[in-house]
C-alpha cells in the first residue's frame, strides 16, 4: 500500500506542474499560439507513436469514420481551450483560472443528462450548484481585483513620480 | 478580458471532453479508445498549426520546453494514477485525491510562488470549485 500511496503522491505533483507549466510559460513570456501548437504536437506524436507500436498502422484505416468525425470535431475544441486558456493567463490569476478549466467538467456532466438522459441524483445537482456558486466568486474575485488594480493606478497618478512603480 | 478567455475556455474544453462519452455511448470506446485519443491530438495539433503557423514563426526553445514539461506533467499524472490503483489505493481515494490535490498545488504554488493576492471572494470560489470536483470524482 505504501507504493500506491507514493504512485498517488505522483500523480498530484503530475497533474499540479500542468497548471505550473502553464503558468511559467506565461511568467516567462511564452507565446500562447505557440505553447498550444508544441503541446499538442508533443500529445499527438506521442499518443501516434504508442498507438502504432502496439496495433500498426492499420489501426487508424480500421477506426469507424464516426469516431474520427467526433475526435476531430472534439479535438478542434480542446485546441481552442488551451489557446484562450494561456491567453487568459495574461490578464488572471492561475490559481483561479486552472479552477475555472477543471470545472469544465460541468459542461459534459449537463450534456449528458440533457442527451442522454442520465439519471439526475442529489449528488450530480449539488455538484452542479456548487460550481455555478464558484463561478460566481471567481467573476467576483476578478472584479475586487480589479477594483484594485485601478485603485492603485488612481493612486499613483496623484503622487508624482510613482507611476513606474506601479506598471 | 480573462473573463471572456475563461468562458470560452470552460465551453470549449467541456465540449472537448464530452466525445468520449459520445463514443462510448456509440459502444466504440472499448475498440478504439487509443485511436480516438490519438486522433484528437491529431486534430488539435492541426488547427493549432494552421492558427500558429500561419503568422510564419516557429515555437522557440523555451516555449518547446515548457511544453514538453506540460505534456510529461500529464503523463506522469496519469501513470501514477494508474500504479496507485494497481497497487492497492482504493479507486474512490485515488480519484478523489488527485483532481483535488493536483488544483491544490497549482493554488499553492499561484500565492507562494507567483505572489498572487486572491480575495475572500476568490479562497471561497476555489475551496467550492475543489469540493465539487472532489464530490464528482466519487
Amino acid at each position: 500500500m505504501g507504493k500506491g500511496y507514493l504512485a498517488l503522491a505522483v500523480a498530484v505533483l503530475g497533474l499540479g506542474f500542468i497548471g505550473i507549466f502553464h503558468k511559467l510559460g506565461d511568467h516567462r513570456k511564452c507565446r500562447p499560439a505557440a505553447i498550444n501548437v508544441a503541446v499538442f504536437f508533443w500529445a499527438a506524436a506521442m499518443t501516434s507513436a504508442y498507438v502504432v507500436s502496439q496495433r500498426g498502422l492499420q489501426v487508424f484505416s480500421s477506426t469507424p469514420s464516426i469516431l474520427a468525425l467526433i475526435s476531430g470535431v472534439c479535438g478542434l475544441f480542446a485546441s481552442v481551450a488551451i489557446l484562450s486558456f494561456q491567453s487568459g493567463l495574461r490578464f488572471g490569476k492561475i490559481a483561479t483560472s486552472w479552477v475555472v478549466i477543471n470545472l469544465s467538467t460541468a459542461v459534459p456532466t449537463v450534456l449528458s443528462l440533457a442527451i442522454y438522459k442520465e439519471e439526475i441524483s442529489l449528488k450530480k445537482t449539488a455538484v452542479l450548484i456548487l460550481i455555478a456558486i464558484s463561478m460566481l466568486l471567481l467573476w467576483k474575485d476578478k472584479q475586487v481585483e480589479e477594483r484594485r488594480r485601478k485603485a492603485l493606478e488612481s493612486s499613483a497618478r496623484n503622487v508624482p513620480g510613482a507611476t513606474s512603480e506601479v506598471t | 478580458m480573462w473573463v471572456r478567455m475563461m468562458l470560452i475556455c470552460f465551453l470549449t474544453n467541456g465540449l472537448g471532453a464530452f466525445g468520449l462519452r459520445i463514443v462510448t455511448g456509440l459502444g466504440l470506446m472499448e475498440a478504439h479508445k487509443y485511436s480516438y485519443i490519438a486522433l484528437w491530438y491529431c486534430s488539435g495539433f492541426l488547427l493549432a498549426a494552421v492558427i500558429f503557423f500561419s503568422q510564419r514563426a516557429f515555437p522557440n526553445v523555451r516555449e518547446n520546453w515548457v511544453s514538453m514539461g506540460m505534456a510529461m506533467s500529464s503523463v506522469v499524472g496519469q501513470i501514477g494514477k494508474a500504479y496507485a490503483l494497481q497497487y492497492g489505493v482504493p479507486g474512490y481515494v485515488v480519484f478523489q485525491v488527485a483532481p483535488g490535490g493536483g488544483l491544490f498545488l497549482v493554488v499553492l504554488a499561484g500565492v507562494l510562488f507567483f505572489s498572487e493576492r486572491i480575495s475572500n471572494y476568490g479562497v471561497a470560489g476555489i475551496i467550492l470549485g475543489i469540493t465539487a470536483l472532489v464530490m464528482l470524482a466519487i
